[in-house]
């Protein structure tokens, strides 16, 4: 094994160390729950691995559902890291069918709580590291002393394209604008398809990458398990060097938006490739009893790019 | 022609977008996580040779087409067109330059090359991996100048310009790489 390698996975083994460290001192438990499970929170843009033999079983897309059982059942606050396993998405310098995921609930806490524990968590991790906090990654300075920048949905609509979102909540004055820009609008294309085609083409792009960036309040209209409030939910996703690296929710606690987000996933998973029975027990779970809490899911692989400013996550994983 | 998943699309097909033929030039998937997962899709146009790009659902349709390749030659370039002659009927036709500018440079009047072919009309062109070219300029490059690595910019038969490391001298043929533009070594 090459020097450099080796120093690589050194301080893998730091950063793991360093984030239960971090963790522990809050106060949060740690849980390592099943990697297998017979049925899963549907969510249509995501296909499983299943396992063959006396059990249809699957490899979780992320132990959100065994993290919020335990919530339920009153565990406090919350963290794991583990493997994930997401299947047809084919292995990229940014992307791994299976990947190792930082989750954490805090309850008590809302989405925007939770932008100040990852925040600590970047000093922390920078500062045990020995690390400056002005970093530089995939060519170019990522300063990552807080707070981070933070930048609304609406707003990067609106500095992006001039679009005023919330005025576009009818599909058709959605596509209309959308095909405006040569964007290709699908006959069966939901609101959220045709906002995703815009976000990805035109406002995702030219997101400032100079320091770590929580975009936050996605539209409503995106299925998700975040608590709404009026035409937006209460999510953010950070950005580094501007990929993709955390997604967090206020975690969504009323029975009726929980029982909708099941039975319409539910629905849209039937035209996945890799159909799932669907875990209604742990709907109900949340229906009785999920306290307030908010939920972060952090790619540690992403996240171990920017910190030792490589560009694969092969690079960054003892076994590439 | 033939109906696929966005999915299954590759970089180096030929897809129907727009009425138009493309050529994917680059195909990266994108997750947001909910809702659906997506390909971004850069392509070209082989009709005027603009660049499109698009995201849409992987699970979406999109037709894929056949594209034929065939051996032309190649007989000059003026300022808008490319002009071929076809090997077997002996007919002229043109192409025009128009996004693909650059192929000039890897290309000498009367080289046999690939192109390719959807609905009787030229497409693209396929260079091969490597050239071989002919330097016409090359200046002296100038001893202890180790910031450049010692290697100075020749001028080919193409008037490519690329550069070589100090001992290469007028009237040698070296070897392109014709996807970087790169020198790889002297032809024998």
């Amino acid at each position: 094994m090459t020097r450099k390698r080796l120093s690589v996975l050194r301080r893998r083994s730091e950063v793991l160390h360093l984030i239960r460290l971090f963790f522990r001192r809050l106060g949060f438990l740690e849980v390592d729950t099943p990697l297998l499970a017979p049925a899963l929170i549907p969510e249509s843009s995501l296909e499983v691995f299943r396992t063959s033999g006396d059990q249809e079983l699957y490899l979780i897309p992320s132990p959100e559902l065994w993290m919020k059982r335990l919530l339920a059942e009153g565990s406090g606050s919350l963290f794991q890291l583990c493997r994930c396993f997401r299947n047809h998405e084919p292995d990229s310098p940014l992307h791994s069918r299976e990947f190792t995921m930082l989750e954490w609930y805090a309850v008590g806490a809302d989405y925007l709580e939770s932008i100040v524990i990852l925040e600590k968590l970047f000093a922390f991790l920078l500062e045990r590291m020995g690390l400056e906090p002005i970093l530089r990654f995939r060519g170019r300075r990522l300063d990552c002393t807080p707070p981070f920048r933070r930048l609304s949905m609406r707003e990067a609509f609106r500095r992006q394209l001039g679009w005023k979102l919330e005025d576009l909540g009818a599909l058709q004055d959605l596509a209309r604008r959308a095909r405006s820009l040569e964007v290709t609008v699908a006959e069966d294309d939901s609101w959220a398809d045709v906002f995703h085609k815009v976000f990805l083409s035109f406002v995702e792009p030219a997101l400032l990458a100079d320091r770590p960036l929580v975009l936050f309040d996605y539209p409503a209209a995106v299925p998700t398990l975040a608590r709404r409030s009026g035409f937006w939910a209460e999510r953010w996703e950070l950005y580094l060097g501007g990929i993709e690296v955390a997604n967090c929710y206020s975690e969504a606690t009323d029975a009726a938006a929980i029982e909708e987000f099941f039975r319409g996933q539910s629905e849209a998973k039937r035209r996945a490739r890799e159909p799932h029975r669907v875990d209604w027990e742990l709907a109900a779970a949340l229906q009785a009893g999920l306290p307030s809490c908010s939920g972060a899911a952090l790619g540690v692989d992403r996240l171990l790019l920017a910190l030792l400013d490589e560009d694969s996550v092969g690079s960054v994983n003892p076994i590439p | 022609m033939s109906i696929i998943k966005a999915g299954a699309i590759a970089k180096g097909m030929f897809l129907l977008m727009k009425n138009e033929p493309h050529l994917v030039t680059d195909r990266e998937f994108v997750n947001p996580g909910k809702g659906s997962a997506f390909v971004r899709l850069k392509m070209r146009s082989l009709v005027s040779g603009r660049g499109l790009q698009q995201v849409i659902k992987s699970q979406e349709s999109v037709e894929e087409i056949n594209v034929e390749h065939k051996d032309v030659q190649y007989l000059y370039a003026d300022a808008e067109n490319y002009h071929f002659m076809d090997l077997q009927s002996y007919e002229q036709f043109t192409m025009p330059l128009e996004g693909q500018e650059d192929k000039k440079l890897f290309m000498k009047d009367g080289d046999t090359v690939q192109l390719s072919f959807w609905d009787e009309r030229a497409m693209d062109i396929l260079l091969p991996y490597k050239i071989v070219l002919t330097v016409t300029q090359a200046g002296v490059g100038l001893k202890g100048d180790t910031v450049s690595g010692a290697t100075k910019p020749v001028t080919l038969e193409t008037g490519l310009v690329v550069r070589v490391p100090l001992f290469i001298k007028e009237g040698d043929r070296l070897l392109i790489n014709t996807e970087t533009r790169d020198y790889v070594e002297r032809a024998t």
